[in-house]
């Protein structure tokens, strides 16, 4: 059994790592991919390009947008003379928000009474508008904190707003991202490379002359398996310590548990792939399918949108997605330090996932050729 | 002849790669309307040969060219003139016959205007006609070739250049290709091809000898023949198993084989040899001459390896040796869907017998052979193979025989002991005895310096002797072997050939499938199976015997394809074909026939020559397929 098994694993890890082409893809990719994204992906909006539109021109204003520049959200890429520049502008994109203050602002502020000030925004990026409406409210309101006493004489607000966020103190997302891209390279790397693994050797012809062999299907499919689960825990190693080197990422939970969970993430991932191998006749037929697998895992996920805002029949579907689980755990216990206990109903999915899987894989897959 | 033009030269041409010399200093000139024949061992350089005339490589040295345009710095320009069909299968499978044809006719711009007559042409001469609309990939392996012939043929071309066209296709549809190249030829197209089939070199006008990147000799195949200086010495002996050991002693540098009942031995000097076998040889022996055939040229090019005889006797190390039946099958049934692709097959093999199986492309032979060795479970019917129940017990099967498959079954990307290790590994074997056993495969397969070259550096013919060294690793006393020669040079197959006499001889059964006629001689006993039926069975004299009602003629003719329309006509003729260099009429009637066909010749003047001959196994292969042909219709 371990002779057989012996001969399977070294054959395979010989093929895969004597490709120069395919050790890049192996360990190079992900690696490369991980840095790039990790820099590319974040929803934090800063330096928007906006333009002012003054037709008070008074020092107040001066002030507000000086204060709007200087918070580091905004940069003020213009100052326009009219509606209708305003609008060219927003057309072509040059700018994305504009601001209106309108004649005599100073003077009602002073009068102690209520001056507007219009905020456009280009709504096409419903998520960025959205976020610019929300940094200029804050602006305006800190500003208008600022000067209570001096405008009013009152000397107390009612109600003051304080915000502390847990784990990331910073509400940097990077924290966020850079281990949502980790689990998002071990779903591709995984699914993609161990798809073509049996489906190979049935398109160049050699899986006939190996399973006319005496070599048992759990040989088979372990040899098949383990190669990509070593390579898989490699990378993984190599991407977070980059996540240490470049992004400042510690694990804040125990080493151990992030083994467990990698691991059991890894294996789920390989049971499907092998299944979508057994189960084709051609290398495009297994990759097609593993693409169109990746798409929804990753959707479905709750790294891109959080669960809690889908529909409840949706919501159920994404257990069924191991990413799901793997994103929550993984990103757990490095951000929040989670250990088993607190993962509980994840790893139980896990377990599950990666059983049900492997098992119908190699019930599936048969030494017969039809 | 004497202003003949010369539609494909060569000067000097020259292509190395790396430190190997593929193509050195060829200087080739083929006339008008010739069909020429390039013959020589794998990795003589036949492909690289051609692919610089047909200017897709770049020749480090020298020129060709093409209906007078220069190969190389015309290259664009004689792709009007020129068709290269290469041996990869280079069809759209999911389109039609006439999609296809239709694509590469856009591709080459025929006119649009007579595109679609031209088309129905090409599909009549080729009597493609009734397959116009199936997918390319669900024709017979003869068929696509024929349809990838179509394609290089239609915008016309002066000049074909085809690389091993016929390779892997079975006798009648390799009759029905060169039916059609004779017709080109005909017409003026220059055909230059290249062949592992000698019959079909014997049918070249012209054929050039290729041997190490070098045209060794060339000429009409006769004339290459006699330039040789090569005797055959025939001898008939009472056990030609045992005697032939013998006879390799007495000639150490002479190939020597068992064709049909006799031992064919290639000497110099035929009175010294006859001489010699006289003293030496006990019992009743009959030594006569024989008229050497191209295929031996084609074995004297390569001097045998001196340890041959110790390779043969190391062959079976190992083996257990066992008694009675081997493989039995009753009513052995597959079905796919509603396609029956084998039909009650009933088999009794026994241990030390060489069981071929014999017939066309898609006949069942695979099928067959995979369930014997638990690939494929079979619809119904019975059937044991060394003891065991192939349909409950495949994976003990498994531990027992050894597979090859007509399918490539070694690992390219691995080094050539890797692969020996990888399969030793998967049949249980580990220390000393992997290493003494992986000594044995690359003894046996004649890589024992090239070990740690990566596989995918070998040419055909050793890849397959790796192969089965591979595939017999765990010294198995039952083989199966599903066109192990298929695509290997005449030296490699005879040599496969030998392995497997040597195998059997130690009480293994060899079950072998090939579509090679003349290897069914090889053969304890054969079955014919067309249509997943078994059509024959018996030992070959038997098949050659009892399966023919039919006589055969042979006729010597000169340009034998311009009679045989004629000849088919004549009462009393069930058939003529093209066979080697003449034809062979099949009647049974044959005195009538005989005198008819003398009479024709003498009315034209033409000086053939005609007599009754023993049936090739080629002559019971087709005729049989004809009758079962006519069952089923």
């Amino acid at each position: 059994m371990l002779l057989k098994l012996k001969a399977m694993l070294i054959k395979e890890l010989k093929q895969m790592l004597r490709d120069p082409k395919m050790r890049m893809v192996v360990l190079g990719i992900p690696t490369i991919q991980m840095l790039v994204m990790s820099f590319a992906m974040t929803l934090d909006v800063k330096n928007i390009n906006v333009t002012i539109l003054d037709f008070d021109k008074s020092s107040t204003t001066y002030e507000i947008a000086h204060k709007m520049n200087s918070s580091g959200f905004f940069k003020i890429e213009s100052y326009a003379n009219s509606l209708d520049e305003v609008r060219g502008m927003l057309d072509n994109g040059e700018v994305r928000g504009a601001i209106v203050f309108e004649a005599g602002t100073q003077e009602k502020i002073y009068k102690g009474q209520k001056a507007d000030v219009q905020v456009i925004a280009d709504g096409t990026m419903s998520n960025d508008a959205g976020i610019i409406f929300s940094y200029m409210s804050s602006i305006i309101s800190e500003y208008n904190m600022q000067n209570m006493f001096r405008l009013t004489g009152k000397a107390d607000t009612p109600v003051e707003f304080t915000a502390r966020a847990l784990y990331n103190e910073n509400l940097d997302s990077r924290f966020y991202y850079v281990p949502g891209i980790i689990t998002m390279m071990i779903l591709v790397t995984s699914i993609l490379l161990t798809s073509i693994a049996i489906v190979r050797e049935k398109e160049i012809g050699t899986i006939e002359q190996v399973m006319v062999t005496p070599i048992g299907k759990f040989e088979f499919i372990i040899g098949k398996t383990l190669p990509f689960f070593i390579t898989g825990i490699i990378t993984t190693t190599i991407m977070l310590t980059i996540a240490f080197l470049a992004f400042d990422i510690v694990v804040k939970g125990s080493i151990f548990t992030l083994g467990l969970v990698v691991s059991l993430n890894i294996l789920s991932y390989l049971g499907l792939a092998l299944l979508i191998s057994s189960a084709s006749y051609t290398q495009q037929q297994a990759l097609l399918t593993a693409f169109f697998i990746l798409m929804p895992f990753s959707l479905l996920s709750g790294f891109l949108f959080p669960i809690d805002n889908m529909p409840m029949p949706i919501q159920y579907l994404t257990y069924l997605d191991p990413m799901r689980w793997g994103f929550e755990s993984i990103t757990g216990v490095i951000i929040k330090g989670a250990g088993i206990r607190e993962l509980s109903t994840q790893i139980q999915w896990q377990i599950g996932h990666a059983v049900f899987f492997l098992t119908f894989a190699s019930f599936r897959f048969r030494k017969t050729m039809e | 002849m004497s202003n003949f033009n010369s539609a494909i030269t060569a000067q000097d041409i020259t292509k190395s790669f790396g430190k190997l010399k593929a193509v050195d200093k060829v200087t080739l000139s083929i006339r008008e309307g010739e069909i020429f024949g390039l013959i020589g061992p794998d990795g003589a350089g036949k492909t690289t040969l051609m692919r610089m005339l047909a200017g897709m490589l770049t020749p480090d040295s020298g020129d060709a060219s093409i209906c007078g345009r220069s190969s190389l710095k015309q290259h664009q320009q004689i792709k009007d003139d020129m068709a290269y069909m290469s041996q990869k299968f280079g069809l759209y499978q999911d389109l039609t016959v006439y999609e296809n044809i239709r694509l590469y006719a856009d591709l080459y711009d025929v006119s649009k205007k007579n595109m679609k007559e031209q088309i129905n042409d090409l599909l009549d001469f080729s009597y493609m006609r009734p397959f116009r609309n199936r997918r390319a990939g669900k024709l017979s392996g003869g068929m696509k070739q024929k349809l990838q012939l179509i394609c290089a043929l239609v915008h016309k071309p002066k000049v074909l250049l085809l690389d091993e066209p016929t390779n892997g296709v079975d006798p009648v549809s390799r009759r029905d290709f060169w039916r059609i190249l004779y017709n080109l030829s005909a017409e003026g197209v220059t055909i230059l091809v290249s062949t592992a089939y000698l019959d079909e070199a014997e049918r070249c006008s012209r054929i050039a000898l290729m041997n190490n990147g070098r045209i060794i000799t060339t000429g009409t195949p006769s004339s290459v023949i006699d330039e040789s200086g090569i005797k055959i010495a025939s001898v008939k002996t009472q056990d030609n198993q045992q005697n032939i050991s013998k006879i390799r002693n007495l000639f150490p540098d002479s190939s020597i084989h068992i064709f049909g009942e006799k031992i064919r031995i290639n000497t110099s000097d035929y009175q010294a040899a006859s001489l010699k076998l006289n003293e030496n040889l006990d019992g009743e022996t009959e030594i006569t001459q024989e008229k050497p055939m191209l295929e031996d040229i084609f074995m004297s090019l390569q001097s045998r390896s001196g340890s041959s005889e110790k390779l043969l006797s190391m062959v079976s190390e190992g083996i257990e040796k066992r008694e009675g039946s081997s493989v039995i099958t009753s009513s052995l049934t597959k079905r796919f869907g509603d396609f029956t692709a084998v039909n009650s097959i009933e088999l009794d093999v026994k241990y030390g017998e060489i069981f071929g199986f014999l017939g066309p492309n898609g006949a069942g032979k695979s099928t067959t052979i995979k369930m014997l060795c638990g690939l494929l479970i079979p619809t119904s019917g019975n059937g044991s193979v060394g003891g065991f129940d192939i349909s409950k017990n495949p994976e003990k099967i498994k531990e027992n025989i050894g597979y090859m498959s007509q399918k490539f079954s070694l690992y390219e990307d691995l080094k050539i002991y890797e692969n020996i290790d990888f399969y030793g590994g998967i049949y249980g074997l580990s220390g000393d005895k992997l290493k003494k056993r992986r000594d044995w495969a690359l003894e046996l397969s004649g890589l024992k310096e090239r070990s740690r070259e990566i596989t995918a550096n070998l040419a055909g013919g050793w890849r397959q002797r790796l192969a089965l060294a591979c595939s017999i690793i765990h010294s198995p006393s039952i083989v199966f072997l599903d066109e192990p020669t298929s695509g290997a040079d005449p030296a490699s197959r005879r040599l496969f050939w030998d392995i497997i006499s040597s195998l059997a001889a130690e009480g293994v059964t060899v079950f072998v499938s090939t579509h090679y006629m003349e290897e069914a001689e090889y053969c304890n006993r054969l079955s014919m199976i067309f249509r997943g039926n078994m059509i024959a069975h018996g030992t070959p004299f038997e098949l050659k015997e009892k399966y023919m009602d039919d006589k055969i003629v042979n006729i010597s003719v000169e340009q034998p394809q311009t009679y045989i329309e004629e000849l088919s006509k004549m009462e009393g003729m069930n058939d003529v074909a093209l066979f080697g260099a003449g034809l062979h009429a099949r009647t049974s009637d044959p005195d009538s026939v005989l005198n008819k066909i003398n009479k024709y010749f003498s009315a034209k003047s033409v000086h053939a020559d005609s007599k009754l001959i023993q049936p090739s196994m080629e002559d019971v292969f087709v005729s049989l397929i004809d009758q079962a042909e006519v069952a089923d219709a």
